[in-house]
C-alpha cells in the first residue's frame, strides 16, 4: 500500500532505465494483490472481525519498511523465494489452529493472533521490502514511481477483485508475482520463476484443498469437508458428520442440516406472541428458523440471506423449505432489504454475535427502530441469539448484553429475553409474555404440542435471563443483594459499542491479556485521546506533520473499510477493489501540487469525511478522496534530504494508526469520533508547519 | 499553555486521568473477592518442614507453605490448609432438578443451585470453564453462609440443594457443611460432579446426599489424562463407593463430537457399569450443544447418540435417557419389564406420567429411584 512512500524514502537518485516505470508498476501490482490475499484470508481466522484488516495493513507497513532499510541488497534476487514465501504464509494462516494447539471448536486466542499475523507477514514483507529499496536505486524519479507504484497497487487489488470470486488465493498470489519476475530478474532467472508460477498456479487446486483440510482437521476424523466455495462474505465450507452437514461461514459454524428440534422452541416463543401472523420477514435464519416458521401458518415469508449460495446449500443439503411457495428468497443486505420492505407481523433477525461490524449493525438503536417502522400494529420483532451464561456470567457479558437490551428498550415499550445459552431478545408495542401455562396453551392451539417450550418458560430461568440483560448484574435469586444496574451506552451506528464490548468478551473467552488492554482502552476518554494526538502537532515541525499523515491515511482507509462493511454488508469479496480505489487516488494525488498547507488540509478533510456519512457508497469515494490528499501531501512534505527519516515518520504514524487507533477506538466510539481524531492533528500541523 | 495552568500541571493531569480509569478497573477487580472467607481445610495431613497434603481429591497435593492446591481453592497457610472456596458462591440459582439431569429423583422439584470458582479438573471442552478454571476470590461471588443458603432455599419454597455448575470436590467443605444443616432442616441435597475423589471424603458426603449426578465423561484412561488432566480409575472407584453407601446414582456423559464420540469406547463404559453398578443405574448421553468456546464445533449428530444408546441398552442397562435432543424417544423412560412408556418427557419436562409412586402402572414393577418425599 505504501510501496510508494518506500521509493521516495530509499531513491538515490541513479539513472533511470528503460524498464523504469514498469519496475514500480510491477511491484505494486504484486504486492497489493498479495496483500489483499493474505488480509482476505486472515479474515477467516479471525472469524470475519474486519480489525483484522488493520492489523495486516499496520503490519505489512512495518515489515516492509524493515525489509528497504536492512535487506535492500539482496536485490532483484530476494523475488525468487516470494514464490515460496507466500504461499507458505497462505498454508500457515489456514494451519494457525493447530499451531496453537486451539482445542476444537474454541476461538482462536486474540493477542496470540496478532503475534501469529506479524510472524506470518514478516517473511513475504521483508522480501517486498527488499526488492524495493533495489529497485528504487534502480529508478530514481520519485514522481513517476511513485505514481507507477500506486497505480501498479490499483491494478493488482482490482485484479484481485475482479478474479477472486473464479480463483483460488494460491493461483492469484503466483499470478500477481509473474510481472514482477518478467520485470526484475535477468532472462534465464526470469524463466525459471515463470516456470515455478505455473507449477504453483497448476498445484494451486490440491494445494487449496490441502489448506482448507488443514483447517477443518481439528474438528476430527469424523469430520469430512464435503465443499468450499467463495461468496462475497467470505469463504463457506460444508462439514460432514454423522449424517449432519454442518456449514461454516469465515469459518463459524452458521448453521447444521437437517435441524433436529433445535429450532421449533425459539421459532415457538417468537411466533406465538403474535396470534395470527400472516407475513414474515426472516433475516439470516433460512437454515435453521424457516422450516419451523412455515408450521406456524403463515402466509408468506420474505428470506434474506447474504447471496444466492447460500439458498444453494440449503436447498442441496435440507431439500424443501427455501421452494415452499409462501417462502421468498431474496439475496442481499438484510438490512437494506429491512429498510425497503413491506410492513410485516413478524420480523426475526438470526444476526448471531455482534463481534463484527457486520454483526453490530443488527443490533443498533437506528436498525432496531427501522424495524419497528415494518412491523404492523402489534407486531413482533426478535433479534438473536446472544451468548448468555447459564451459571456463572462474566461481567464483560452482561456488560454487552445489558447494552444491546437497553438499546431495543429505548426503541420499543416492551422487551422480554428468552432464557438459554443463545438468548433471543423480543420485542413489541404490546404486551410479551413466557409465562409457562399461556405458552403451553398456545402452543397447543397452534399445533405444535410436540415443541419443548419449556426451557424457555421455565419461570426462574426467564428471570435469571431478563434481570441480567436488564441490569448488567449476576442473577440473584435469593434476592441477597440490591445493586443498581450498571450504567450503559447506547449502541448507535455511530458509536458501535455493542462491537467493542463483544470483543472484550472475545479476549475474556479467549482468556489472553488483550481483555485488559480493551478494559484500559475504555478507561481512556475521547477528549485526552484527542488532545494526545493533536498536541504534538501543534509544534509546526514537518516531520510530526508526516506523522500525522500516515496515521490519518491509516486511519481514513481502515476505517472506511470497517464503516463499508458496516453498511453495506460485506467486504471480502470488494475489499480489492475499495483498497485499489485508495491506491488510485494516490497515484493521482502525486500529480497534484499543493502546498504543505494546504496538502495538510486536504487530509485532514478527508479524515473529516469519515464523519459526514456512514453510507458504504461515501466511503468508497472517500477512500479514493483520501488517497489522492495523503498523496499530494506526500509530495509536498517529503524532501529528498531526509527522505528515510520522512519515511520512517510516515510508518509510524501509519502503524499506530492500525495497531492502536482503529482497533480499539473504532468500535468503542465510533467513526465520527476516529474521524475526529485523525482529522485533528493534520488540522493543527497545516495551521503550524512551515 | 498560559494562565494560571503551568504546562507541567497541565501534563500530569493529562496523564493522571486516565491512570486513574485504569485504577479504577483494579479497584473493581479487588472488590469482585469481598466475600472471601477461609476455613480449615477437612481432608489432610501436617507434613514435615510445614508442608501439608491435601486428601480430598486422588492429586493428593503435597504443599509448601503459600502454594495453592492443582484445584485452585485449596492453600498452605503456615502449616495449616485453609479452603477459600466458603461462604462465596459465584452462581446462585433454581432450577429444575431434571436439569443435573435425575431423572429418577424426585421429579418436578426445584433445586437452588450453588457453584463455587475453582476444579479439580482441566477439561478442555469444560461448559463453564469461566468459573470453575479461575480461583474462587477472582470472580463477582454472594455472601452466602450456610444459614441463609438454606433460609433462602426455603424462602423460595426449595427443598433441594445442589451442588453443581462447577465441581463440589473443589468446594467440598463448603458443600458438605451447608448439606449437614440443609439435612438438619429436612432439606435434601443431590451433587453433580466428575467424581475425581477420594474414598473417604466421598463416604462422608454421601451421608448428607441424597442423589448424585456423575458425569463419567468417557472410559479412556489416555482421554481422562490427556483432555481433563485426570484419571479414571479413581473415578470408577469412587462410582462403586457411592453404590457401597446406597445413595441414588445417575450417571452422564456428555458426548462431545471428536473428543469421546468413540463407539468402542462407549460399549466398554457401558459393559463396566453394568457389571459393576448393576443395570438399574440411570445413564444420559447428553448431546453436545455449541456455546461459549466451543462455539464454531457442531452439535453432536443424533445418530450418535443414538448409537450410543442402544449400545447401553444392548449392555443391559434399564434405562438409557438422551438429552438436548427434543422430541426425542429417548427423552422417555420405559418400564424395565413391560416396556411401556411410564413416563414421558419433552425434553427434561415430564409431560405425562404412568406410575404411581415409582411403580408401573401397566405391570406394577417397580421403578429404581427415589419417587416420593420422605
Amino acid at each position: 500500500m505504501r510501496l510508494l512512500q518506500d521509493a521516495a524514502a530509499g531513491r538515490l537518485g541513479m539513472e533511470v532505465t528503460r524498464r523504469a516505470w514498469a519496475i514500480p508498476l510491477a511491484f505494486g501490482a504484486a504486492a497489493q494483490a498479495a496483500q489483499v490475499v493474505l488480509a482476505r484470508e486472515f479474515l477467516v481466522v479471525f472469524h470475519g472481525n474486519e480489525l483484522s484488516i488493520a492489523l495486516v495493513f499496520g503490519l505489512w507497513l512495518f515489515w516492509v519498511a524493515v525489509g528497504s532499510a536492512c535487506a535492500g541488497r539482496l536485490g532483484p534476487a530476494a523475488a525468487l523465494p516470494q514464490i515460496v514465501a507466500l504461499p507458505l504464509a497462505i498454508l500457515v494462516i489456514r494451519d494457525l489452529r493447530s499451531w496453537f494447539d486451539v482445542p476444537a471448536g474454541h476461538y482462536l486466542p486474540l493477542l496470540g493472533l496478532v503475534i501469529a499475523s506479524g510472524a506470518i507477514l514478516a517473511v513475504p514483507c521483508l522480501l517486498f521490502g527488499a526488492q524495493f529499496a533495489w529497485a528504487l536505486r534502480l529508478v530514481g524519479t520519485p514522481g513517476r514511481t511513485y505514481a507507477a507504484e500506486a497505480g501498479g497497487a490499483a491494478l493488482g487489488a482490482a485484479t484481485v477483485g475482479l478474479l477472486s470470486p473464479a480463483l483460488g488465493s494460491f493461483v492469484l498470489t503466483a499470478m500477481a508475482l509473474a510481472p514482477v519476475f518478467a520485470v526484475l530478474l535477468p532472462r534465464k532467472t526470469a524463466i525459471a520463476g515463470l516456470a515455478a508460477i505455473v507449477a504453483l498456479a497448476a498445484a494451486s487446486s490440491p494445494l487449496d484443498r490441502f489448506g482448507h483440510e488443514r483447517y477443518w482437521r481439528h474438528l476430527g476424523p469424523e469430520a469430512h469437508l464435503l465443499e468450499t466455495r467463495d461468496s462475497p462474505d467470505g469463504p463457506v465450507a460444508a462439514i460432514e458428520r454423522g449424517g449432519e452437514v454442518s456449514i461454516y461461514r469465515s469459518g463459524r459454524l452458521w448453521a447444521t442440516l437437517p435441524d433436529r428440534g433445535e429450532a421449533a422452541p425459539i421459532a415457538c416463543a417468537i411466533l406465538l406472541q403474535h396470534p395470527s401472523p400472516q407475513s414474515v420477514f426472516l433475516a439470516g435464519g433460512s437454515a435453521s428458523l424457516l422450516r419451523e416458521v412455515l408450521r406456524h401458518g403463515v402466509g408468506s415469508v420474505d428470506v434474506v440471506e447474504s447471496h444466492e449460495g447460500l439458498f444453494d446449500l440449503i436447498r442441496r443439503y435440507d431439500p424443501g423449505t427455501i421452494d415452499d411457495a409462501r417462502v421468498r428468497p431474496c439475496a442481499g443486505d438484510a438490512r437494506r432489504a429491512l429498510a425497503r420492505a413491506d410492513a410485516h407481523d413478524v420480523i426475526i433477525v438470526a444476526a448471531g454475535e455482534p463481534d463484527t461490524a457486520v454483526g453490530n449493525r443488527f443490533y443498533t438503536a437506528e436498525f432496531f427502530a427501522v424495524a419497528r417502522g415494518r412491523l404492523t400494529p402489534g407486531g413482533v420483532f426478535a433479534v438473536g441469539p446472544l451468548a448468555a451464561p447459564a451459571g456463572y456470567a462474566a461481567d464483560e457479558l452482561l456488560a454487552r448484553n445489558a447494552t444491546i437490551h437497553r438499546t431495543l428498550a429505548s426503541v420499543f415499550p416492551q422487551v422480554r429475553v428468552t432464557p438459554g445459552t443463545g438468548a433471543w431478545l423480543l420485542a413489541s408495542e404490546r404486551p410479551l409474555t413466557l409465562d409457562e401455562a399461556e405458552m403451553v396453551s398456545r402452543t397447543a392451539a397452534r399445533g405444535r404440542r410436540d415443541v419443548d417450550i419449556y426451557p424457555l418458560t421455565d419461570r426462574f430461568a426467564v428471570e435469571k435471563a431478563n434481570s441480567e440483560f436488564r441490569t448488567g448484574r449476576a442473577y440473584d435469586p435469593l434476592d441477597l443483594s440490591a445493586e443498581a444496574p450498571i450504567a450503559t451506552a447506547s449502541n448507535v451506528d455511530a458509536r458501535p459499542v455493542g462491537h467493542f464490548e463483544s470483543l472484550r468478551v472475545w479476549a475474556w473467552q479467549a482468556g489472553d491479556a488483550m481483555g485488559a488492554l480493551l478494559a484500559a482502552a475504555a478507561a481512556i476518554p475521547l477528549w485526552v485521546i484527542l488532545l494526545g494526538v493533536t498536541l504534538p502537532a501543534a509544534a509546526g515541525r514537518r516531520g510530526i506533520a508526516m506523522f500525522a499523515v500516515g496515521f490519518s491515511g491509516m486511519v481514513v482507509a481502515c476505517g472506511a473499510l470497517v464503516g463499508f462493511q458496516a453498511d453495506v454488508g460485506h467486504l471480502y469479496r470488494v475489499l480489492g477493489f475499495l483498497i485499489g480505489g485508495f491506491m488510485a487516488g494516490t497515484a493521482a494525488g502525486t500529480y497534484v501540487k499543493l502546498s504543505p498547507r494546504w496538502a495538510l488540509v486536504a487530509v485532514a478533510a478527508s479524515a473529516a469525511g469519515l464523519a459526514l456519512s456512514a453510507n458504504g457508497v461515501w466511503l468508497a469515494a472517500l477512500l479514493v478522496i483520501a488517497g489522492a490528499a495523503v498523496g499530494a501531501c506526500y509530495r509536498a512534505l517529503a524532501r529528498e534530504q531526509d527522505a528515510p527519516r520522512m519515511y520512517a515518520l510516515d510508518v509510524a504514524g501509519g502503524c499506530a494508526a492500525a495497531f492502536v487507533a482503529v482497533p480499539l477506538l473504532l468500535p468503542l466510539h465510533g467513526l465520527a469520533a476516529l474521524g475526529a481524531v485523525a482529522a485533528l492533528p493534520c488540522a493543527v500541523a497545516a495551521l503550524r508547519v512551515k | 499553555m498560559n494562565g494560571s495552568l503551568s504546562r507541567r500541571t497541565f501534563l500530569a493531569g493529562l496523564t493522571a486521568a486516565p491512570a486513574l480509569n485504569v485504577l479504577d478497573l483494579f479497584a473493581q477487580q479487588a472488590a469482585k473477592s469481598n466475600f472471601l472467607k477461609e476455613i480449615d481445610a477437612r481432608y489432610y495431613k501436617h507434613l514435615d518442614h510445614k508442608q501439608t497434603q491435601c486428601l480430598v481429591c486422588p492429586l493428593n497435593c503435597i504443599l509448601q507453605p503459600g502454594q495453592t492446591c492443582f484445584c485452585r481453592t485449596r492453600r498452605n497457610h503456615d502449616g495449616t490448609l485453609l479452603s477459600h472456596a466458603y461462604n462465596n458462591p459465584c452462581t446462585l440459582s433454581i432450577d429444575p432438578i431434571e436439569k443435573l439431569p435425575l431423572a429418577h429423583f424426585l421429579p418436578g422439584e426445584s433445586t437452588l443451585s450453588l457453584a463455587v470458582g475453582g476444579c479439580n479438573l482441566r477439561c478442555l471442552y469444560c461448559q463453564n470453564w469461566q468459573q470453575s478454571q479461575v480461583k474462587p476470590e477472582e470472580l463477582k461471588t454472594f455472601d452466602l453462609p450456610r444459614e441463609k443458603a438454606v433460609e433462602g432455599a426455603a424462602k423460595k419454597e426449595v427443598r433441594i440443594l445442589a451442588y453443581t455448575y462447577t465441581e463440589p470436590v473443589a468446594f467440598y467443605e463448603y458443600a458438605r457443611d451447608v448439606s449437614v444443616l440443609a439435612k438438619e432442616k429436612g432439606l435434601k441435597n443431590v451433587v453433580a460432579t466428575a467424581l475425581f475423589i477420594n474414598p473417604d471424603p466421598l463416604r462422608e458426603l454421601c451421608k448428607t446426599t441424597d442423589a448424585f449426578a456423575v458425569a463419567l465423561k468417557g472410559f479412556d484412561e489416555k482421554f481422562y489424562e490427556k483432555v481433563l488432566g485426570s484419571d479414571l480409575k479413581p473415578v470408577l472407584r469412587g462410582l462403586e463407593v457411592i453404590r457401597e453407601e446406597k445413595t441414588w446414582l445417575e450417571i452422564v456423559t456428555l458426548v462431545v463430537p471428536g473428543y469421546n464420540d468413540d463407539l468402542a469406547k462407549i460399549k466398554e463404559m457401558t459393559g463396566w457399569i453394568a457389571k459393576n453398578l448393576g443395570t438399574k443405574v440411570p445413564l444420559h448421553f447428553g448431546r453436545f450443544v455449541p456455546e461459549y468456546r466451543l462455539k464454531d464445533l457442531p452439535r453432536t449428530p443424533v445418530e450418535t447418540l443414538e448409537k450410543c444408546r442402544q449400545i447401553a441398552l444392548d449392555a443391559g442397562l434399564e434405562h438409557v435417557l438422551i438429552f438436548n435432543v427434543s422430541p426425542h424417544e429417548g427423552n422417555n423412560t420405559r418400564c424395565a419389564r413391560c416396556k411401556k412408556e411410564v413416563i414421558q418427557r419433552l425434553g427434561f419436562k415430564t409431560i405425562e406420567s404412568h406410575h404411581t409412586k415409582g411403580v408401573c402402572d401397566y405391570c406394577k414393577t417397580r421403578l429404581p429411584g427415589v419417587w416420593e418425599w420422605k
